[in-house]
């Protein structure tokens, strides 16, 4: 009898588990689910009453949305390809120039205790700073400098925000390495630096990809920066939402900007998964290591 | 000895980044703080601590401040009550625990402006899925964005399904690093699940809580723009305005430089206020 009435109140507590994270998951997708079903459909179904839960004109309405997101905006488009090109470049350079910087400082953090405690309050301080304290100097000086409206700024701006959540997370992947086998490496005759790019660093490979993964998130993603420095020579994927939707009296496109959208996620989505098992640990800015 | 200098000269690029792009640019804010500067006259003028005097009469700076208070309280708090019974569940054993893990960092890795664009047309008075779905149940038409009251709220639904994920992520990379024996002691000892939770998870959870906590509320003061931006602009009215927006406008709208950079100093002290009030009520090193 009491073995049956467990039995039962494990199935109920099973069934309850599983309800909740159906629940748990439509509340997350569903939002993300109809953006991609809006990416197949016409503009007149997606302002349709009651809505299109089964678009009519897949075909048609894709290549509508393709043309009208990656046309120039010299030919009423968007300019979607020019701005994954603006995206793209800024992200990968500042994500390539935040690892020039941050693997030697990350190392000598990790190995020789630089800057001690000190650093640790610089990497918090960095984190509380609200970006927005940032924008109007920024845009002061950028104008001296003519730097307003150009990759170069971003990718220098993205560099502040990146660098410490960079060395930080790096120094906590060089910090696992073992000490032996860098000094295996050194009584053989390998100089630090040459025993640094030679063991250490394929070493931490993964780590590296990891933190370059959590580098071009921000820089791809960023939005505040990009749309107070920025106006018409370059204009990354997020910069182009606002102009879209605010077009005056016509009926913003959600067809077009969705399929650019998607197609600015899947990139991400898909390393985050291949990363998975360390992306916890970009998330916490290294401080939960799973 | 060698050592000491090759590790000085590997922090160097990294420390002269951080220092004229990071440091000045703050302390060039600072500097632009004590003075008066609209931007079309070109000259910015010394006016001392003039500009702080007047943040302190500035009434829709402390509704800004309110807003902004409310906003963070309520959108942590609610991710975290969703985040850890999530957590907990999944923690308990299910199948595909990686696949849903997966499909949970999705919102987490999107954009947040995308993320408001994605939430635009739900939010449609005529069109929207979520009037549709009222509609469904037999309720009334909501103005979601359009109303005073309803705006800040309908951003904070925004920001909770964003945020509840990585919520639960870290909560849940908390429940697993939770030793298995002390759990299954107690329960050959007949304990309750709801004891369990209490007396050992949590006291085991509580950095990893605080943590959590700690990096939304920081993120959620200070980084909170994109979807506002793109969806209300602070609007209707002043009605979803919080600090974020209004240092915004003041600096971008009205171009009163040395106000904005009072206003946003003033912002990173009371950032750096409730970071010490938390770490003395969560006593977290």
């Amino acid at each position: 009898m009491s073995y049956r009435r467990r039995s039962n109140a494990e199935t109920m507590s099973r069934a309850g588990r599983y309800g909740l994270v159906v629940l748990l998951l439509a509340f997350s997708a569903s939002p993300i689910l109809w953006m991609l079903l809006s990416t197949v459909k016409l503009n007149i179904e997606i302002f349709s009453d009651p809505p299109v839960f089964i678009p009519q004109h897949i075909p048609q309405a894709i290549q509508e949305n393709w043309e009208h997101a990656l046309a120039p905006r010299s030919q009423g488009g968007l300019g979607g390809l020019k701005s994954i090109g603006d995206s793209a470049i800024i992200a990968v350079l500042n994500t390539l120039l935040v690892i020039v910087l941050a693997v030697p400082a990350a190392y000598s953090v990790a190995r020789f205790k630089t800057g001690g405690k000190h650093f640790i309050i610089w990497i918090i301080s960095q984190r509380i700073l609200p970006p927005i304290s940032l924008v109007l100097p920024y845009f002061l000086l950028f104008r001296e400098l003519r730097l307003l409206d150009t990759h170069l700024g971003l990718i220098l701006i993205y560099t502040t925000f990146n660098l410490p959540l960079a060395v930080w997370l790096l120094q906590g992947f060089f910090a696992k390495i073992p000490k032996e086998v860098e000094e295996a490496a050194l009584i053989g005759g390998c100089s630090r630096v040459k025993a640094l790019l030679r063991v250490t660093l394929p070493l931490a490979l993964p780590g590296v990809a990891v933190t370059m993964l959590f580098c071009f998130i921000f820089a791809w993603n960023e939005f505040l920066f990009a749309v107070m420095l920025t106006r018409s020579r370059v204009i990354t994927l997020p910069a182009i939402i606002p102009g879209l939707l605010y077009t005056g009296s016509m009926e913003p496109r959600f067809g077009p900007l969705f399929t650019l959208t998607a197609v600015s996620i899947f990139p991400i989505l898909l390393t985050a998964f291949v990363l998975q098992k360390y992306v916890i640990r970009g998330l916490t800015f290294g401080a939960i290591k799973e | 000895m060698r050592d000491r200098t090759l590790a000085r000269l590997l922090v160097l690029p990294c420390a002269l980044a951080i220092l004229i792009l990071g440091i000045f640019p703050l302390i060039y804010a600072l500097h632009l703080s004590f003075h008066s500067w609209q931007l079309p006259s070109l000259e910015p003028q010394f006016v001392g601590l003039e500009n702080y005097a007047n943040i302190l009469q500035d009434k829709r700076f402390y509704w800004a401040i309110v807003r902004s208070c409310f906003f963070v309280v309520t959108t942590v708090g609610i991710q975290f009550l969703l985040g850890f019974t999530g957590a907990f569940v999944l923690s308990r054993g299910v199948r595909g625990l990686r696949l849903i893990g997966s499909l949970l960092l999705a919102p987490v890795m999107i954009a947040p402006v995308a993320v408001g664009a994605i939430w635009l047309p739900l939010f449609d008075i005529n069109f929207g899925l979520l009037n549709y779905c009222l509609g469904l149940i037999g309720l009334g038409k909501v103005e979601w964005l359009a109303t005073p009251t309803n705006a800040l709220p309908c951003l904070m639904l925004i920001d909770i399904w964003q945020w509840t994920p990585f919520m639960l992520l870290i909560l849940l990379a908390g429940f697993q690093s939770i030793p298995r024996e002390p759990l299954e002691a107690a329960r050959i000892g007949g304990a309750s699940e709801w004891r369990i939770l209490r007396s050992i998870s949590l006291p085991m959870l509580t950095p990893v809580i605080g943590i959590a906590l700690l990096l939304r509320g920081i993120d959620s003061f200070g980084k909170f723009f994109d979807t506002a931006y793109l969806l209300t602009r602070g609007g209707p009215g002043t009605s979803s305005e919080t600090l974020n927006l209004y240092i915004y406008e003041v600096g971008f709208k009205f171009f009163r430089l040395g106000y904005g950079a009072a206003l946003s100093f003033t912002m990173l002290l009371l950032a750096l206020v409730g970071i010490a009030v938390f770490f003395k009520v969560f006593r977290v090193e």
